[in-house]
């Protein structure tokens, strides 16, 4: 009796060893994820997400903590150093190839490529979530650039105000007319500013047919002819046509500037982010601005620029396939459209398409952003693109200040971010 | 006897060992750790991995151009250091000798009222001081144009920046002075300034030959916590300006804030900041050394 009882105590003792794979389906998974503060001011998408991945998975809890640019930049890199438990991150898609090379993300290749997420998404987004042919992160929010203008300014100067400059010769010397300086000047440009400084000389860069580095990133490539003829169209407009004042604004200040009728011409438009939630309507919106795909130099071509996040699977993810679950759920169309219509985002999606018409209802320069998105083009996404841009907006400080010509500045900027990219 | 003895120092020891304790975990260990981060490479991207290279992150930082260290980041860093001490300490007294008159009614209120800065966090300064100082919206543009000045871009031009920024620092950084030195005004016995009366002693007198020199000590210790304070101050700075433009305002601190976790290289953080620990030391040996003389 003494033998059976201990033979059926090491039965119940040993079943759940050989039980495991129905013990491990029902395993408790807590997953961390790291969003921007922001995104949490709605349910969509990631409280959303959560909701139905907690539904999806009852044994999966997620624990969403929104912070700051900077922040979620630190915590991310931390966390995974400190080989603490991290599922899923949202991410500026500048840092791709700097976490990739550091081992922060895990390759998401394969999962991507047999999911629809890869068809359905536009090309020139996929090529900025890839480092070194793997890919690392998936896109959930871009915003296409475009430009703006304040309509009772250039019909005061005898322009056709619903009509968007399509050369850069034309936007200045519209600019030139509709301007009242010092109350209002004709065009926006952070000369101070940094970062934001080199994001608005881009797209003239790229207009141009420039471009920041070569295709390896191994190189710089923008002192170029395309990026002497770009800088000189910012030194000219400053110094020749004064249609941007020397002592500049700063880059947060666009919209206050647009809202306030000091400016005539703005690159990046977001007054609509700001007067739709003070009450306006769109036909008061579209009355007052007006709104276009950014111009092209003569001979040049078209184009823009975009920024955004992604969604990437840090190396500390508890479950990778709990993870990508998750940014399945996060990045489908139908969880995040109501966040793009709330916070007049932009998704890269082509299957967002069937939503057009609720976001034309909701952003009233969604057609505008949507035809700029075929000419969009990127900053550089390489380990070392944080550290260029110091030298980049420097050029570009210095040339505008008359403090160098373009050709020492730019030449000087070449010679810094070459030895940054060999470091 | 001995033992009792014994068993008090014990005791003694068992009831500072929390606060030792304390110390070294909240102190001493990131402050070692630092100087041994600053030897080597470590990454933000990758921080499990470090490799030994010696004094390469001086080097490093010694030798960085656009901004230039020396001509640069140091500079500036003094010049801020410099005016702010100066203008900090300055104003704490004159704000305090105030204070001290003896017919000043409503004392309390006035302290409490200066206090307001000092009590304020910094990163909320730093902003409040953006917003006052912002070259469109800014109440401070708003009021030099009443009176036909144009608008200043206070924080985005290079020539203006640094000295808005000591401002905005010496608003928040004057009270601490005003404390110390109070303190110090109370502590002089009142007879002191009775018999320099009836000697004769006109008020500058009894400043220049009591108040000053019995202040002395109490303005040690101001000179040398508020330079100190002043060296690592980053977050009303990097709220309002972030270093720019063109580097203008960026101060030791915000140099390392930016190769540490912009830049991701902890090591050459690390390397910044044991060079601002070690001009912190000089800084407070050299305080004490002029001090000594004054006495001798």
């Amino acid at each position: 009796m003494k033998k059976l009882l201990i033979c059926l105590l090491l039965v119940v003792l040993a079943f759940p060893l050989f039980a495991g794979g129905g013990q491990e389906a029902a395993k408790k998974i807590t997953m961390n994820v790291i969003v921007r503060n922001y995104t949490l001011n709605q349910d969509a998408p990631y409280k959303t997400a959560k909701a139905t991945m907690e539904t999806k998975f009852p044994n999966v809890t997620v624990n969403l903590e929104g912070l700051g640019y900077d922040d979620s930049r630190n915590k991310t890199l931390i966390t995974v150093g400190a080989n603490q438990p991290l599922d899923v991150v949202q991410l500026d898609y500048i840092w791709i190839g700097e976490y990739a090379e550091g081992g922060v993300l895990q390759k998401i290749t394969d999962r991507l490529k047999s999911s629809d997420i890869y068809s359905d998404t536009i090309p020139q987004f996929l090529e900025s979530s890839q480092w070194n042919g793997e890919f690392y992160g998936v896109w959930i929010n871009t915003d296409v650039r475009i430009i703006g203008w304040v309509k009772e300014f250039v019909a005061a100067a005898g322009l056709d105000p619903e009509e968007a400059p399509t050369t850069y010769e034309e936007l200045v010397a519209n600019a030139v007319k509709a301007q009242r300086p010092p109350e209002t000047y004709g065009y926006f440009f952070p000369l101070l500013s940094g970062e934001a400084t080199v994001e608005r000389w881009l797209s003239p860069l790229f207009s141009a047919g420039g471009k920041i580095v070569n295709d390896d990133f191994t190189k710089a490539a923008f002192n170029s002819p395309a990026g002497r003829k770009a800088l000189q169209a910012y030194v000219d407009a400053v110094n020749k046509y004064k249609i941007i004042p020397k002592v500049a604004f700063e880059s947060e200040e666009v919209n206050q500037l647009m809202i306030n009728k000091r400016l005539v011409y703005c690159f990046d438009m977001g007054v609509w982010e700001e007067v739709s939630s003070a009450g306006w309507t769109q036909e008061r919106y579209k009355k007052e601005y007006g709104f276009g795909v950014p111009p092209k130099f003569e001979g040049g071509k078209v184009a823009t620029t975009s920024g955004g996040y992604e969604l990437g699977i840090p190396r500390t993810a508890v479950d990778p396939n709990m993870s990508w679950e998750f940014i399945k759920i996060a990045s489908s169309p139908e969880n995040v459209k109501d966040w793009y219509i709330a916070q007049a985002r932009f998704g890269t999606r082509k299957s967002l398409a069937k939503y057009d018409e609720e976001f034309m209802k909701a952003m009233p320069e969604y057609a505008v952003r949507k035809e700029a998105l075929n000419y969009t083009n990127f900053a550089p996404w390489n380990p070392q693109w944080v550290k260029m841009l110091d030298p980049i907006y420097t050029a570009i400080q210095k040339a505008c200040l008359m403090e160098a010509t373009v050709d020492q500045a730019l030449s000087e900027a070449e010679q810094a971010v070459n030895k940054i990219l060999a470091e | 006897m001995l033992g009792t003895r014994k068993n008090k120092a014990l005791w003694g020891y068992l009831f500072i060992a929390p606060l030792f304790i304390c110390v070294f975990l909240l102190l001493l260990y990131p402050m070692l750790d630092t100087i041994t981060t600053a030897f080597f490479d470590i990454k933000l991207v990758n921080i499990r991995e470090k490799t030994f290279v010696g004094f390469k992150n001086f080097q490093t930082i010694f030798t960085q151009e656009n901004p230039n260290f020396f001509t640069g980041t140091m500079r500036i860093t003094l010049i801020f250091v410099f005016f702010s001490v100066v203008l900090q300490v300055g104003f704490g007294l004159v704000l305090a000798l105030l204070l001290h008159l003896k017919w000043l009614k409503a004392k309390i209120f006035f302290r409490n009222v200066f206090l307001l800065p000092w009590v304020t966090a910094g990163v909320v300064c730093g902003f409040s001081w953006k917003f006052l100082f912002n070259q469109t919206v800014g109440v401070l543009n708003y009021l030099i144009t009443l009176v036909g000045i144009a608008p200043q871009a206070w924080l985005s031009d290079p020539r203006l920046v640094l000295p808005t920024i000591i401002f905005a620092n010496i608003w928040k950084g004057t009270t601490y002075s005003l404390l110390i030195q109070l303190a110090g005004l109370q502590s002089i016995p009142d007879e002191l300034y009775e018999v320099a009366l009836v000697d004769g002693a006109s008020k500058l007198q009894s400043l220049r030959y009591i108040t000053i020199p019995m202040l002395v000590p109490f303005l040690f210790i101001n000179l040398v916590t508020e330079t100190g304070d002043t060296f690592h101050v980053f977050d009303r700075i990097y709220a309002m300006t972030g270093g720019g433009p063109l580097h203008s305002t960026e101060l030791l601190s915000i140099f390392m804030y930016r190769n540490a976790f912009v830049y991701g290289n902890l090591g050459v953080g690390a390397a910044v900041a044991v060079f601002e620990l070690l001009v912190g030391l000089a800084f407070a040996l050299a305080y004490i050394f002029i001090f000594r003389q004054e006495r001798v």
